[in-house]
């Protein structure tokens, strides 16, 4: 062990290996700041400079530019209301109101700090507890799956603001739109019309882009008059000590939501942004203000979702699977060098493991040292007058979304959601619903004709193990608690919103 | 665009002769289309393509990722762009021969490209999780006659390799519904499909090696037989199905190859199919192919179209026996 | 009945229609399931199904809602909720979204850059009509930026266009 741990030293020790964390944690920062770059295409595009370099280089470059990806994305989520990726859509919901009220540096600084110290809880849980948690990951199956999905969705009443039957339209509309595309189990055609752009559903970026930044800066064109409210003065306010000490319990709560499900292949970082998120609100007093610029609401969105950056190594590493596209390019990056992660891997190249977990405990560090250097620039943002604000953001969406698939009819379908996106601000009908029912729909569905295929049709298959019983136990105490509320006349669900609506205490 | 290009290359035809014009081709970036998402298998076979190529061609190979619908929404894109040779598309066995045979409402069929050349081929295997008791094929063919509908495999997504392997094992072990006397269980991509079979929650996969390979040397999984005519040097212990008494399977091969839209120009193709047997030769080329589990193997052009047809004859006859085509 | 009931109505309305529609007259031709289906739950059509009765039945309720709820009428605090969705100020917000249905028409006879600069102008122009100089530097600096970045950075080639023959 000892012996592995020196060798490991050595292999990590190189400057080169040092430089390429930074620099990657650099271009990830800067590239997921661009509305529609995602910390995915970040690291395609990485990996084939990847291929002339030392094994250990080569992928904590690529570890680097993820994880930079990841917090990067909160950027423009909280100035501008353009998520840079999935993940961060749900830092959103209060970033931008906290922008709004002239506290995006603070906002910014939270989500760094939440992001550092979920980032670090999740490469040490990576390092510690590698072997129990892929154990726990071998036992979802379809079914598990499913339950999980079934508790995340509950949190659509969490974010659906005053009234929960707009949520659901909402939410319903989004479910709608997921389905267009080939069907997964039989391959046959649903809301296609012909179109061969559709076979492959909507592509998930525009639509992010169109549906939250694009009525932001059509309603810009409404109160010209005003000041501008985007991204007003992020440099002014920084998160305190006591900001990050009132949000702790969040932010580690995040982490841990972040491990568990970033270790199960195929969920990733937006579930668990926003099952964080809505954790965080059921059990905060301040519950009003959340979705109104609470600044918990963006410490746990952003924890949840850098919370998963360690842990979705875990099923690549112990186990060879890759759980997301990430670590599918990941593991692109191994066997081009040759190497096939799996339990092999540990037995043969423990000392690269080591180099790569000693490379993977500082990357927190460097994020934070980066990060705080990024939003000094960042805040050069404020300094824009509205009048280009709102189209230089228009232009950065264009060629985001143009670049996801080098579609334009992605841009159409950016433009498409704009639009309706504008229409329900003014109809007041919540969009964040439609988001997580469009990223939880396909998944929801997909596990539950898998787990019927695999049962032949026996419902018994969604209680078939301790796991699903636990996420049914979480469903039904998640919508209890809910109704009951309601019935205390405390989750209002009118046509107006309650302004006086009492403080009350946890439930 | 087109008005103006023609615009321009009259001018250019004017003060040149026509030759000079074909030497001209690549004159700007070339943009190779990867039907699939990052990391896949697709995306690696056209980034490593890329690194290499623009030293035979003269200029950068660009790749973009279009995925969507098995890699029908990126092929039917480069199938309706320009024959200019600027947009190529790295074809794949699913989005190329299963998935034509397969569904009847392709936005395109698998002659509709100008096919330049084979790039690689990939062995493909049928394996189970350890953890379930079939130790061989026989076990496995027992168990489905013993419960038909109950044995389970995953794949890939409908129309692809892993789909397609699983009914043909089904077919070729004499089964009357290879359709549903196994059941067919798709996931989002191969990883996905591996990692299902791996953790056991289906009963088997039939796939490409390289996508299951660290999985069998990490011992999760345990191969029944590979595809090739002979044992592969990483599994030597591993019957080929052939000698399994199957040797229907062996059609079952990956590949990826490289393709236009139809009608492509001229100089163009004369251009690639000049290049590429020349980075068939490249040592690094070569070396990354190896690396990412696949085997090179350059074909022409005719040879290519050949290979493809055949297989999509073998898939399509047994698609229509079956009567299993998707609407 | 206050703007905000109103609002409601239209919208549960709206939502109620629409959805019906598409469980009644698109979806039977626009999804398609295969001949047999082992199980209800298993076909293509089972899931929209759900969602659009669903949708129906969240809509209609929303719709009769709008007249039970019983509100308060003079709280100074709900005002800003309670204007109507619409009014004369939206005319910008129709210009600039007809901009992006122009530029959307555009991209593909001119590619993404000339209509992108030619955006950016309109929209910055559209805001604040004075600054038309600096308009026009920022609109081809800003974009020629965006195209080198993707271009030789993240190796995205943005379609130029007519431009395509000048470079």
């Amino acid at each position: 062990m000892i012996e592995n741990l020196s060798d490991a030293l050595v292999l990590f020790l190189n400057i080169y290996n040092v430089i390429a964390l930074a620099g990657g944690i650099a271009i990830g920062v800067v590239v997921g700041a661009i509305p529609g770059m995602t910390s995915t295409m970040a690291v395609a595009l990485t990996l084939p400079f990847t291929f002339t370099m030392p094994p250990v280089t080569g992928i904590l470059l690529l570890l680097g530019v993820y994880k930079g990806g990841v917090y990067g994305g909160s950027v423009p989520a909280i100035l501008v209301r353009a998520p840079g990726t999935p993940a961060a859509s749900c830092s959103v919901l209060d970033g931008y109101p906290l922008a709004q009220k002239g506290q995006a540096g603070r906002a910014l600084d939270m989500a760094l700090y939440a992001s550092c110290f979920a980032d670090l809880v999740s490469n040490l849980s990576l390092i510690l507890l590698v072997g129990w948690l892929a154990a726990l990951v071998t036992s979802f199956g379809p079914p598990e799956n499913f339950t999980l999905i079934f508790f995340s969705l509950t949190i659509i009443a969490s974010v659906s603001g005053d009234s929960l039957l707009r949520g659901f339209i909402s939410a319903g509309a989004g479910l709608l739109f997921a389905t267009v595309g080939l069907d997964l189990i039989y391959g046959t055609d649903r809301f296609t019309f012909g179109n061969s752009d559709l076979l492959g559903g909507l592509a998930f970026i525009p639509l992010l882009i169109g549906l939250f930044a694009i009525p932001e800066i059509l309603n810009g064109y409404a109160r010209r008059n005003e000041t501008g409210k985007m991204a007003s003065d992020p440099a002014g306010s920084r998160a305190t000590w006591a900001d990050f000490k009132s949000c702790f319990r969040s932010i580690f709560r995040g982490s841990i939501i972040g491990v568990i499900l970033g270790a199960i292949p195929g969920i990733g970082g937006a579930p668990s942004a926003f099952v964080s998120y809505s954790e965080a609100m059921r059990r905060s007093p301040n519950r009003k203000n959340f979705g109104k610029g609470e600044l918990e609401g963006v410490a746990a969105a952003e924890a949840g979702n850098n919370g998963v950056a360690g842990s979705t190594m875990i099923p690549l590493l112990a186990l060879g699977i890759p759980g997301d596209v990430i670590t599918a390019v990941i593991l692109g990056a191994f066997m081009v060098h040759g190497l096939r992660p799996g339990p092999l891997l540990f037995e043969q190249n423990i000392d690269l493991i080591y180099a790569l977990f000693i490379g993977i405990s500082i990357s927190s560090l460097f994020l934070l040292i980066i990060g705080k250097t990024a939003i000094h620039f960042f805040k050069h943002i404020a300094s824009i007058p509205p009048s280009f604000l709102y189209p230089v953001v228009m232009i950065l969406c264009v060629f985001g979304a143009y670049a996801v698939n080098g579609s334009y009819f992605d841009l159409y379908v950016m433009v498409a959601f704009g639009f309706l996106g504008f229409l329900m601000m003014r109809m007041h009908v919540p969009s964040a619903p439609f988001l997580i029912a469009f990223i939880l729909g396909p998944m929801l569905e997909d596990s539950f004709r898998q787990s019927l295929l695999m049962s032949q049709g026996s419902m018994t298959i969604f209680v078939r193990s301790w796991i699903t019983w636990i996420f049914w136990a979480l469903t039904f105490l998640s919508v209890g608690l809910m109704i009951r509320r309601h019935m205390a006349g405390n989750a209002p669900d009118s046509a107006l919103p309650d302004p006086d609506a009492p403080k009350e205490k946890r439930g | 665009m087109t008005k103006t290009r023609l615009l321009a290359g009259m001018a250019i035809a004017a003060v040149t002769a026509l030759p000079a014009l074909a030497q001209n081709y690549p004159s700007q970036p070339v943009q190779l289309t990867a039907p699939y998402g990052p990391g896949g298998a697709s995306d690696l076979a056209a980034r490593n393509l890329s690194n290499v190529a623009p030293d035979y061609v003269g200029q950068p190979v660009l790749v973009t990722n279009r995925a969507g619908a098995g890699g029908a929404t990126g092929s039917a894109y480069v199938k309706n762009s320009d024959p200019d040779g600027y947009n190529l598309l790295l074809a794949r066995i699913g989005s190329h021969s299963i998935s034509p045979a397969l569904k009847t409402s392709m936005p395109y069929n698998w002659d509709d490209f100008t096919y330049l050349s084979l790039l690689e081929v990939n062995p493909a295997a049928c394996a189970t999780a350890t953890s379930k008791p079939y130790q061989t094929l026989d076990d496995l063919k027992a168990a489905i006659e013993e419960s038909p509908g109950a044995i389970t495999y995953s794949s890939a997504g409908v129309g692809t390799l892993h789909h397609l392997g699983g009914i043909m094992l089904l077919d070729e072990l004499g089964f009357e519904n290879p359709g549903t006397d196994a059941t067919h269980i798709p996931f989002q991509g191969g990883g996905a499909a591996a990692a299902a079979a791996a953790t056991g929650q289906v009963d088997f996969v039939c796939s490409n090696v390289s996508a299951i390979i660290s999985q069998i040397e990490g011992g999760q999984l345990r191969p029944l037989l590979v595809t090739t005519q002979e044992r592969l040097d990483s599994m030597p212990d591993v019957q080929t199905a052939s000698e399994l008494g199957i040797p229907g399977m062996e059609a079952l091969v990956g590949w990826s190859g490289l393709v236009g839209p139809p009608d492509m120009d001229e100089a163009a193709v004369a251009a690639w199919t000049e290049a590429l047997p020349k980075i068939g030769e490249d040592e690094r080329w070569v070396n990354q192919t190896i690396s990412l589990g696949s085997i090179p193997k350059m074909l022409s052009p005719e040879d290519t179209v050949a290979f493809v047809e055949n297989q999509y004859n073998t898939f399509s006859g047994l698609v229509d026996k079956l009567g299993l085509q998707i609407d | 009945m206050k703007t905000a009931h109103k609002r409601d109505f239209v919208l549960g309305l709206f939502a109620c229609a629409l959805a019906l529609i598409i469980l009644f007259g698109v979806l039977p031709w626009a999804v398609k399931a295969p001949k047999v289906v082992p199980n209800l739950a298993l076909s293509p059509t089972f899931w929209p199904r759900i969602i659009l009765v669903s949708v129906a039945g969240f809509g209609a309720f929303l719709a009769v809602r709008a007249f039970y709820d019983k509100v308060q009428d003079n709280d100074p605090l709900r005002s800003e909720f309670d204007e109507p969705p619409f009014g004369a100020s939206d005319l910008r917000v129709i210009l600039a979204g007809g901009l992006m249905i122009v530029f959307c028409s555009l991209l593909k006879p001119l590619g993404v850059v000339l209509p992108g600069i030619a955006l950016l102008l309109a929209m910055i122009v559209l805001h604040e009509p004075r600054q038309w100089p600096k308009a026009i530097f920022v609109s081809v600096i800003f974009v020629a930026a965006l195209y080198m970045f993707f271009r030789f950075v993240a190796k995205v080639p943005v379609p130029l266009g007519p431009l395509n023959s000048v470079f």
